[in-house]
């Protein structure tokens, strides 16, 4: 069960805030989701299944070489900065 | 009394040339921002290819430590929003990790005991920090650079044991040669979990973690401190708070940074942009060759074979150069006490002072054989021996050839030291009657007297029993 405190809740870890109604409306979403999955936890079996992450079984087959190569230069690195001070990016005091 | 229980979180960052994830260069620089690729920057579109001796150095590591290494890893998302992870996500391993369940032997106050490793996962570092007055100025060279996490088993009982862990610990980054694990440049870190609980407690006491602790002597006075402070709340009655704290080395006390409460979901999942990797037991076996004897081995090598005290062995041990270079000197076929002695007490003294590694001087494992060898047939005596080492360690110099060039040998005609000895008694009778009325220590300055005659090259040991044998006659 979603509640719309656990909703706020996670909007605000996640830093966004969203208006009452649309609170409203994404609980309602969770609880279509929520009852599909109460539905497919009721397939025979499914507990034996690995959980599956990747569409089809792969694996990583090559891996890169240990070799310097696609830096990129401290102007190209700091171009879509919105402030840079002294070659480093400039944001708010994050430690008090 | 409580009984303290101790659980280390070590990262260690690995020595590659490239970054975990993208091509950039893994080296410390000082001009910010000046090795860093698209992807250590989190640029969107960007995608990580995993980074081939990174996972070669983990699984060294995890094989170092005795883990069982499942055949396939998988990297996983952390999830968080701070400024020093510009993608948002930090990739590291959760549920299958490089390593499980190993051990590492530590030693304390002569005891064994085995510490266990709950998991070692590979990840990657984030960017450093650095805060000013009203902002902070984020540097992205550290971003990617590959690092392991180690977990241990909460098994440690003292602040000694979790310090004698970390050392042992370091040895095995050094002579594994991935990283060159120097706490002070942050390669190597250290988050401390501990708790308190009645000797006669069947569960753990609520834990506390100390965060990021920079050097070894602040994990010592870090962990001292919380066992100062946890005591003595637990001795009020109180409760102690399940909470992240800090530790401060300039008043040397622990702060609070956040309760449980507020604890991070870090929301966990699979990377999806690298697919699960195969580890072959043919691969692992590789690896494993590579692995050199390590520090715990050798020192009961040297203890029980070599007859050694446990401090210097320790000290033998502590490089691995050092310990390849005593060892070579035993193959050559010197004595390993005589070996030992003149390693720590003369060589490893010039290494320190001239700020030199072992590598770098002059006298080969054999020339050293050579010179314990002329000492052990009584070319010359010890203390000649010695000299000549310090002569040839600052001359660059054979000390064979020394030993030629100085006319230097040892006297052991029985008639030459007979005239000595009599000499000095001749000259000292009250020290005659000194040692029969049992101030029987000043042989040792009558030996030095003959010495001193002889101008340092009659046996010692010879000298010793013939002035004993001559003052009982008189």
């Amino acid at each position: 069960m979603i509640t719309k405190e656990m909703l706020k809740d996670y909007a605000n870890k996640l830093m966004f805030d969203m208006k009452e109604e649309e609170y409203e409306t994404l609980q309602k979403e969770f609880d279509v989701i929520l009852r599909q999955m109460d539905l497919i936890g009721e397939f025979e079996g499914i507990k034996d299944v690995e959980p599956m992450t990747f569409p089809y079984v792969i694996y990583h087959a090559k891996f890169r070489e240990d070799v310097v190569k696609d830096e990129i230069s401290t102007e190209e690195a700091l171009m879509n900065a919105k402030d840079v001070k002294d070659n480093q990016v400039r944001v708010p005091k994050v430690v008090e | 009394m409580y009984k303290v229980v101790i659980g280390l979180e070590v990262h260690c960052e690995l020595k590659t040339n490239s970054k975990n994830f993208s091509g950039a260069k893994n080296i410390y620089s000082e001009i910010p921002n000046s090795h860093v690729s698209v992807v250590d920057l989190g640029f969107p579109g960007t995608l990580p290819v995993v980074n081939k001796e990174a996972v070669k150095k983990a699984l060294k590591v995890a094989l170092a430590l005795n883990c069982e290494i499942p055949d396939e890893v998988i990297f996983d998302r952390k999830n968080y929003f701070y400024p020093d992870l510009p993608k948002g996500y930090q990739i590291t391993q959760a549920k299958k990790p490089m390593g499980r369940n190993g051990y590492l032997m530590i030693n304390v106050n002569d005891i064994d005991k085995k510490i266990g490793i709950r998991q070692l996962h590979l990840e990657e570092d984030t960017a450093s920090l650095d805060h000013y007055g009203t902002y902070s100025l984020i540097d992205y060279n550290r971003s990617g650079v590959p690092l392991i996490e180690i977990v241990t088993e909460p098994c440690m009982n003292s602040a000694a044991e979790a310090l004698a862990f970390l050392e042992s610990l370091r040895s095995i980054f050094l002579y594994c040669d991935v990283s060159e694990a120097k706490s002070d440049k942050g390669q190597m870190r250290c988050d401390v979990n501990i708790s308190l609980m009645k000797e006669d407690a069947k569960e753990f006491g609520t834990k506390v973690e100390l965060k990021n602790i920079n050097s070894f002597t602040n994990v010592k006075d870090a962990i001292e401190y919380e066992i100062k402070r946890q005591s003595e709340i637990l001795d009020q009655g109180g409760k102690i708070l399940q909470e992240t704290r800090r530790f401060d080395d300039q008043d040397m006390k622990t702060y609070s940074m956040r309760s449980k409460v507020d604890a991070i979901d870090y929301k966990y999942y699979v990377e999806p942009n690298i697919p699960p990797v195969k580890i072959s037991k043919e691969y692992l076996e590789e690896i494993k060759k590579e692995i050199p004897p390590l520090q715990y081995e050798r020192i009961n090598t040297y203890m029980n074979e070599y007859g050694l005290s446990r401090y210097d062995a320790t000290v033998l041990v502590r490089e691995k150069a050092i310990a390849e270079y005593f060892e070579a000197t035993i193959r050559e076929g010197a004595d390993p006490k005589l070996a030992s002695n003149w390693i720590t007490a003369i060589i490893l003294g010039h290494l320190n002072k001239f700020e030199l590694s072992i590598n770098d001087i002059f006298i080969t494992p054999k020339m050293l054989t050579n010179l314990i060898k002329m000492v052990n047939d009584k070319t010359i005596s010890i203390k000649q021996g010695k000299e000549v080492l310090y002569k040839a360690l600052d001359e660059k110099k054979d000390p064979t050839v020394i030993v030629k060039e100085s006319g230097m040998k040892q006297i052991i005609d029985v008639d030459a030291i007979k005239n000595w000895v009599m000499e000095v008694l001749d000259e000292m009778p009250e020290a005659i009657t000194q040692y029969k009325n049992g101030k029987t220590n000043i042989i040792d300055y009558l030996v030095g007297q003959v010495m001193k005659k002889s101008r340092g090259q009659a046996n010692p040991a010879m000298t010793m029993s013939m002035l004993k044998e001559e003052i009982e006659k008189r």
